[in-house]
């Protein structure tokens, strides 16, 4: 049995709302996916919204939902930014 | 080259001090400013976030683009967060080059990429509401 991984999740503007908190140190099985921390996420915190529209970065670069993270690594989910000027 | 995010108002003639050099004939400055009205909607204010780990970077591999596709050009950005009053400057990029076609193209795709990929939002405070701001979206604030 593989020892659990330690990733550090992020959550910016509305998800940040949304999810109630900035920042979250969560569990993480080795070889986990973005996608299924995403997942965990918003079983934890239900008004996350899908993940459609919602884009990854993982150690500050952003990351297809497939990208495979590794203990202590930054998770971050990212709203679409600004907009128009 | 400079790249930051700051909290307090932005100097555009800084940074044009910053990239103008000999060589330059042009520089041009982009200079976002908050507008009293959007989606028909009064405008107080606005709050905006980075995440600025991320951000700065993000604005250095936009400097970088443009110094591949436009070469002698010299970039620098900086992007203002938190409390905003309308007719502040929230955004400026600068860019030189040796002639002004070059520099204001640089400029112009410098601040659309912006736009698209650097983590940073704003949060809309007008007479209908509190809203955060996503690409052509508006979304109510929590």
């Amino acid at each position: 049995m593989a020892v659990a991984i330690a990733v550090r999740v992020r959550f910016f503007a509305r998800l940040r709302e949304l999810a109630g908190v900035e920042t979250q140190d969560v569990k993480a099985s080795p070889g986990a996916r973005v996608a299924s921390v995403y997942s965990a996420m918003r079983a934890y915190h239900p008004s996350l919204p899908p993940q459609d529209g919602v884009r990854a970065a993982l150690n500050h670069e952003f990351v297809e939902w497939e990208a495979v993270v590794a203990d202590g690594d930054e998770v971050a989910f990212i709203p679409p930014v600004s907009g128009g000027v | 080259m400079r790249y930051d995010v700051v909290t307090g108002p932005i100097d555009a003639r800084e940074l044009e001090a910053i990239v103008t050099h000999p060589g330059a004939g042009a520089i041009c400055t982009f200079t976002g400013i908050v507008r009293d009205n959007s989606r028909g909607q009064l405008v107080t204010h606005l709050d905006y976030e980075a995440y600025a780990e991320m951000a700065v970077p993000e604005m250095r591999k936009i400097g970088d683009e443009i110094k591949e596709r436009w070469p002698a050009t010299r970039v620098a950005m900086a992007h203002r967060t938190g409390h905003l009053e309308v007719g502040e400057a929230s955004v400026v990029v600068c860019v030189s080059a040796p002639h002004r076609h070059e520099a204001i193209a640089a400029c112009q795709w410098g601040i659309d990429r912006l736009k698209e990929s650097v983590p940073i939002w704003k949060k809309e405070h007008a007479a209908d509401g509190t809203y955060w701001i996503e690409g052509d979206a508006a979304k109510p604030a929590v």
